[in-house]
């Protein structure tokens, strides 16, 4: 018989938390204990969709968790858990993750890893020291066309790869998406850290965080240094970016990572994008389309590849978690705490570049001081 | 009968003594001439040892070089070789290197360091490539066996993972009072201020400079013993006392590896070191120091509380200990130079350099580049 699993779940910022909640909810052998948000910086103004105040609200009431505190600490050491989903503000997780490490709990978060590199390493100290698994879970990882345009690049079908582009979809920002009632004003979404530059709010870390974990992963080593702006220019409600870019140096490939939260419609392609020496891949999310013939004209793509559905008992994100905890087996390379590092310390070098105004290393714990 | 035809392009550096006996005493290599390049300004003591016209004359008339040219163009075209040893400033080795490329010259043998700059370097790739010759950088230190012992020692892990390594070189300069250089007996006489100052050591725009000069021994070193490549630098350079020419005669980098950190430091007003100069390694299970002067040159061990280590060096393989055997040996077995002296490894120990010469400009730490990111 398999062991049942004891859920809490720390911090309610991401919206992307509902999701988690779903996935372990789906597996036969779960019993939800507690949960507990973080307590933000600025008061939340409203309790309509995607914001904190719902996402706790749904936990509690449709997921069914039965208790809520108002302290996490408290409620690490009063209760019992085997995993704790954790999805405070970005420049939470150090501290979140240290606290659920020091109790002995495997924990799965949410991409970006962290606000900082140093956020980030704070958790994977953490988790050796205590011998907990931490898990950092991206969307992507669960696309077939995204793990398909990874095996096309491995398998040489562009030569060698020299440059790989990301821009996210069309995106009003991470609170635009409630219609009628739902519609959050302006000011209520300055209420809430996503449009605050001290919790991890803004554009880059929400979405250059994207580009960062596809470039090293396709890429396939880490990356030595990145330049990147900044820019408010339409969320003055709030002091966070609401567009960026980064431009990376990898040893001998380059990498433009766009976010954006100002975008209606993206009028082209946006990728994952990957150049090499013999064509051009562009993943429409349905598929990744193969440019290998020559064309100054945009023709068609000569083959398009769906990828392969994903792997019987690790085709969530949930059931990837059990699945090395049980079997010890690694995880998806994308999920791995290590892996993670290296993304995160690439959109660490943006985030410094964009203040200094000049090109930045790319960090690891090597040279991460601090 | 020989079987390699040898000759010289460049008299500026005074290793050129050194180098062009072992290949004359070589059984199998003959000279076939010899070319200085121009000098970029005219000296003040032309007959001085270790100077470009002196290198010249010693070689002609002490090491059996049976004639000079005037221009290298013109002797590339009337002769035939299959080894150039360039000795010439820092920064005529792109142009050298391309004119052999360009005639015909099997492999082209280029004292440290490889260049003044990453760009130039990277010519001198682009032209070795694109003509299909060969090119090899020569190290004094590649012929120093302790080295090799040393590398094999961290190789098996015998300090653990390398932490830092250190280095630091130098003399009273190039043509500094007692200066005194592997093959040749002479000590020079002592040059004025403005004479040297007059030689292309002593300037920047030919390549001079003490960080050139002996930084990129630890540049080197570190690439080689740590083994992986560098990600950035900072490095300074000064003009403590050598005011009558515009080029360093002090400087100091620090390098920033992946796990790693290194210091280099290059000196031409050090009478004495005083202290063992390494290289010095620490490790996470202790730290060696490479100790290479005086008559005992061994690889010593620390592990603190008293605990010392000592490994004598093993000699170089047979008929592999010096340049000159060095290249015969590769002509005849096909087998790799050493790695010190491959073009591609020191491509990046140039990078290295470079990253030092530049922040020595920017004042901020530069990236050390390679062929994609070095434009121009």
């Amino acid at each position: 018989m398999s062991k049942t699993y004891r859920l809490g779940v720390i911090g309610f910022a991401h919206m992307h938390v509902n999701h988690l909640i779903d996935e372990f909810d789906d597996l036969p052998n779960v019993e939800w204990v507690a949960c507990a948000d973080t307590v933000p910086a600025i008061e939340p103004l409203s309790a309509k969709r995607s914001t904190r105040k719902a996402n706790v609200k749904r936990a509690h009431e449709e997921i069914g968790i039965p208790k809520v505190y108002d302290d996490y600490n408290e409620m690490l050491d009063n209760e019992d858990f085997d995993i704790i989903i954790f999805c405070p503000e970005n420049a939470k997780h150090g501290e979140v993750g240290e606290a659920i490490a020091n109790h002995g709990i495997h924990m799965v978060t949410e991409k970006p890893m962290a606000a900082s590199l140093s956020g980030a390493l704070q958790m994977v100290r953490a988790a050796k020291a205590n011998d907990v698994k931490l898990m950092v879970n991206w969307p992507t990882t669960w696309s077939t066309s995204i793990r398909a345009m990874k095996q096309l690049i491995d398998d040489g079908v562009i030569g060698d790869l020299w440059e790989v582009k990301w821009r996210n979809g069309p995106s009003m920002g991470p609170l635009s998406y409630g219609k009628g009632a739902d519609a959050l004003t302006d000011v209520e979404k300055g209420s809430e850290w996503w449009h605050h530059d001290a919790p991890g709010g803004g554009a880059l870390l929400d979405y250059c965080c994207y580009g960062a974990c596809l470039s090293r992963w396709y890429i396939g080593e880490a990356a030595q240094a990145a330049v990147a702006i900044k820019a408010n220019m339409t969320s003055h409600y709030g002091d966070g970016d609401d567009n960026a870019i980064i431009t990376v140096r990898f040893p001998t490939t380059i990498a433009i990572l766009e976010g954006t939260w100002t975008t209606y419609h993206s009028g082209v392609p946006t990728g994952p994008i990957a150049y090499g020496t013999k064509g051009t891949l562009v993943n429409t999310q349905q598929g990744v389309e193969v440019y290998t013939t020559r064309s100054y004209e945009l023709g068609n793509p000569d083959q398009v590849v769906e990828g392969e559905p994903l792997p019987e008992g690790r085709a969530t994100l949930a059931e990837e978690f059990v699945h090395h905890i049980e079997t010890g087996e690694p995880l998806h390379t994308t999920l791995d705490p290590q892996f993670n590092l290296d993304a995160m310390a690439i959109l660490d070098a943006g985030i410094r570049s964009a203040a200094s105004g000049k090109m930045e290393t790319v960090d690891n714990a090597t040279w991460c001081i601090g | 009968m020989a079987k390699y035809r040898a000759g010289i392009i460049g008299f500026a550096h005074m290793h050129v003594n050194d180098v062009a006996l072992h290949y004359t005493e070589h059984p199998d290599i003959e000279w076939v001439a010899c070319a200085d390049t121009v000098p970029f300004r005219p000296g003040l003591a032309p007959d001085a040892p270790y100077t470009r016209k002196w290198n010249l004359n010693h070689a002609l008339e002490d090491l059996g070089v049976p004639k000079s040219y005037d221009d290298y163009h013109e002797m590339l075209e009337a002769e035939e070789f299959d080894v150039i040893v360039v000795q010439s400033e820092n920064a005529q080795h792109a142009d050298i290197v391309e004119a052999c490329a360009d005639n015909g010259v099997r492999l082209v043998q280029v004292e440290k360091p490889m260049a003044h700059t990453l760009s130039d370097a990277l010519r001198m790739v682009r032209a070795t490539r694109a003509a299909g010759n060969e090119l090899a950088i020569n190290w004094p230190i590649t012929w120093s066996p302790v080295t090799h012992t040393a590398k094999k020692l961290l190789d098996d892990g015998i300090i653990g993972r390398i932490l830092q390594l250190k280095w630091r070189a130098g003399h009273t300069g190039p043509l500094g009072p007692g200066a005194m250089h592997a093959g040749v007996s002479e000590v020079a006489e002592s040059m004025s201020g403005p004479a040297r100052g007059a030689t292309w050591w002593h300037q920047t725009d030919t390549g001079g400079g003490a960080m050139l000069d002996y930084c990129c021994y630890g540049a080197m070193v570190a690439r080689w013993m740590i083994g992986e490549q560098a990600t950035a630098a900072m490095g300074m350079k000064a003009n403590l006392d050598s005011h009558w020419g515009d080029a360093d005669d002090n400087a100091a980098m620090l390098v920033r590896f992946p796990g790693a950190y290194a210091l280099f430091e290059g000196s031409w007003t050090t009478w004495d070191h005083g202290v063992p100069t390494g290289p010095i390694v620490y490790g996470t299970k202790g730290t060696m120091v490479v100790e290479r002067k005086g008559e005992k040159q061994v690889v010593r061990v620390e592990r603190g509380h008293g605990e010392t280590e000592v490994y004598e060096p093993e000699p170089l393989p047979e008929g592999r200990e010096d340049i000159a055997r060095e290249l015969v040996h590769h002509f005849e077995t096909g087998d790799p130079l050493h790695q010190t002296l491959q073009m591609m490894f020191n491509l990046e120990a140039m990078a290295i350099l470079d990253a030092g010469v530049r922040s020595a400009a920017s004042d901020k730490l530069e990236l050390v580049d390679n062929e994609t990111w070095c434009i121009g």
